[in-house]
């Protein structure tokens, strides 16, 4: 079977001596939550940007379906993969009905604003986010924890197969942290193919069926949490400030995490 | 989705009201005649009736000449200011604030110095097609010239921000007025030339013809066709070009034709009435506090919202003040330059903050 989402050998670089990305290559799976974990200036947001199709890499390419993105319009590419931004630059002046309604672009004919149809499709997402009770409401009045959910339902609308999410928890308080990865590991599980970018290792280690490790525009390990997740990946790469532990995951089986502690240093599970 | 009642009702009192307007604004002057003798000249003017008895005739095109200009140019400015709002992401976002009211009026006064004039007999007197290109032509290029040296400094890597956006709108116009003094100190002493330009930093709506009528509603029309193009795409640009872009967007081409529109819009109004500043600001603001800030709504209703709103002012300042006291683009400024600062200050703490 051909990969919802693909990328070979991906290189990209900003103006600077330093490239950001230095040969990628990475394969998403359907039914999968896939994150992609590094320190600063790793690559790990470069890396979701091209695969969003919003920076142009310099070298390899990003396959969707097996097909190259520069072969499809921005429209084909919205209709297969879903993007989740940190936040917005500004907030539209719109309800969020309306807003969520936005991920319905690419479905719509040209000329023609939002049928009945979408807006059940738009209701429906934000259901499944758990937060229809919003949906009256302007999208500049909720709390944080409120607008992720509402950006998720905006690219569930889109009904893409692939969701890119970039640091979903950023500003969010615990509750609401472990609720949204709830989501997009139920939103894998149900069979959309799910690729986060995050600075957090409990959360990963929770959640993720497969975890990416970047540094310095490359691919250190990609596999399972219990692979990556351990001192001897991770301290070279991050330092010494990680503790390491292990607790019963969502599934039941134990799943390990590592959390940032200034005095665990030598600290082993 | 659902309809906007609001939208709806706006669009049909202000439909309504425009021809009624125009009407209207064409009885008032020197003498007072009845808005049924203007109807009944516009007819006889398009052969569906006999003409009224000179001067009356005449009088009465001309007015009415002046208050079909004043439609289109109300219309056009409106529509150019809710596009570069809406390219712009940025409410403060005008033709005369970013420069293109300023380079269209240069383009403008380039090919009336070249002319010799844009009155009523002298464009006739040296050809009348080349004037009725020329002008509007050289002020539209004069707006994409300045649009294009705005758009490159003040957004090299395609984001503008508030601060930077007016700033650069400052720079450019006052390279502009720089030029523009030059030029009015070098033809001071031919007097009508010297008028003609003297005439557009107020904007005129004084002897206008149906050549004018015809370029502005021309260039509206053109302008109006981009509109189911790029209304569901401006609704998606206000979360940022990347998120519009995400969500399946062509990015570039909305922008390309939304500012092609706006320009063409902004410069052939510029190039018939004139400098006439702040009306693209004000107009789409109250339609967007009235009815929606959603595009497919505000663009249209700014069309017929800027129509009805300058046709008004044109008729109340006349009505006031008497025939040619005050020129609408004076009266605009008057009414514009307080609501700006007004913007300002519900923004001030967005602009502070960048």
């Amino acid at each position: 079977m051909v990969n919802p989402l693909a990328a070979k050998g991906l290189r990209f670089a900003y103006p600077g001596p330093v490239p950001a990305l230095e040969g990628v290559d990475l394969e998403v799976n359907s039914g999968e939550l896939f994150v992609v974990i590094g320190p600063n200036g790793s690559g790990k947001s470069t890396l979701l940007r091209c695969l969003a199709g919003l920076l142009e890499p310099t070298g390899g390419e990003v396959l969707l379906c097996g097909t190259p993105y520069n072969q499809l319009s921005p429209r084909q590419r919205a209709l297969a993969v879903a993007v989740v931004p940190q936040f917005l630059p500004t907030l539209p002046d719109v309800r969020v009905l309306d807003f969520v309604l936005g991920g319905r672009y690419a479905h719509l004919a040209r000329f023609r604003g939002p049928s009945q149809e979408d807006v059940g499709i738009a209701h429906r997402a934000l259901a499944l986010c758990d937060a229809d009770d919003v949906g009256q409401r302007r999208v500049d009045e909720l709390s944080g924890g409120q607008r992720q959910r509402v950006l998720i339902a905006r690219a569930l609308s889109q009904e893409a197969g692939v969701l890119l999410v970039d640091e979903p928890t950023n500003s969010l308080d615990p509750e609401h942290q472990v609720r949204v990865f709830e989501l997009l590991s139920r939103l894998a599980h149900q069979g959309k193919s799910v690729v986060v970018v995050t600075h957090d290792l409990a959360l990963s280690g929770q959640f993720a069926d497969r975890l990416m490790l970047m540094s310095k525009g490359r691919t250190v390990v990609d596999g399972s949490v219990e692979r990556v997740l351990t001192p001897d990946v991770l301290g070279p790469i991050y330092g010494p400030h990680l503790f390491f532990g292990s607790l019963p995951g969502p599934g039941g089986g134990a799943r390990p995490y590592a959390l940032p502690w200034l005095t665990a240093e030598g600290q082993r599970p | 989705m659902k309809r906007t009642p609001v939208g709806i009702a706006l669009a049909v009192a202000l439909a309504v009201a425009l021809p009624g307007l125009v009407l209207l604004c064409a009885s008032v002057g020197e003498t007072f005649e009845p808005p049924a003798r203007v109807l009944r000249a516009l007819l006889a003017h398009v052969g569906l009736a006999e003409n009224l008895a000179e001067p009356d005739q005449t009088i009465l095109m001309l007015r009415l000449w002046r208050a079909l200009t004043a439609a289109g140019v109300g219309g056009a400015l409106a529509l150019s200011g809710a596009l570069l709002q809406g390219l712009f992401r940025n409410p403060l976002a005008a033709p005369s604030l970013i420069g293109v009211t300023g380079g269209a009026s240069l383009g403008a006064t380039l090919a009336i110095l070249y002319l010799g004039g844009y009155g009523v007999g002298l464009v006739a007197s040296r050809g009348f097609a080349l004037g009725a290109l020329l002008v509007p032509l050289c002020a539209f290029l004069g707006a994409i010239f300045t649009v294009a040296v705005v758009g490159v400094l003040a957004a090299p890597r395609g984001r503008i921000s508030t601060s930077t956006l007016l700033l650069f709108g400052i720079a450019v116009n006052m390279c502009v007025a720089g030029v523009f003094a030059a030029i009015q100190s070098l033809v001071l002493r031919d007097w009508e030339v010297s008028r003609a330009i003297m005439s557009w930093t107020f904007g005129t709506l004084d002897d206008r013809t149906g050549l004018h009528v015809a370029t502005i509603w021309t260039a509206l029309v053109l302008s109006m066709t981009v509109i189911p193009m790029v209304a569901l795409e401006l609704d998606l640009f206000q979360g940022g070009e990347d998120d519009a872009k995400s969500l399946g967007v062509a990015v570039g081409r909305t922008k390309l034709l939304g500012l092609l529109a706006a320009t063409l819009a902004a410069a052939s109004a510029t190039a018939v009435a004139g400098q006439i500043a702040f009306l693209g600001l004000i107009v789409p603001h109250m339609v967007r506090l009235i009815a929606s800030p959603r595009h497919r709504v505000l663009l249209p209703l700014c069309v017929l919202a800027g129509a009805v709103f300058l046709v008004s002012a044109d008729l109340c300042q006349r009505a006031i003040f008497g025939e040619g006291r005050l020129q609408p683009g004076v009266l605009m400024s008057l009414v514009g330059g307080p609501f700006f600062v007004y913007l300002l200050v519900k923004k001030r703490r967005e602009v502070g903050a960048w």
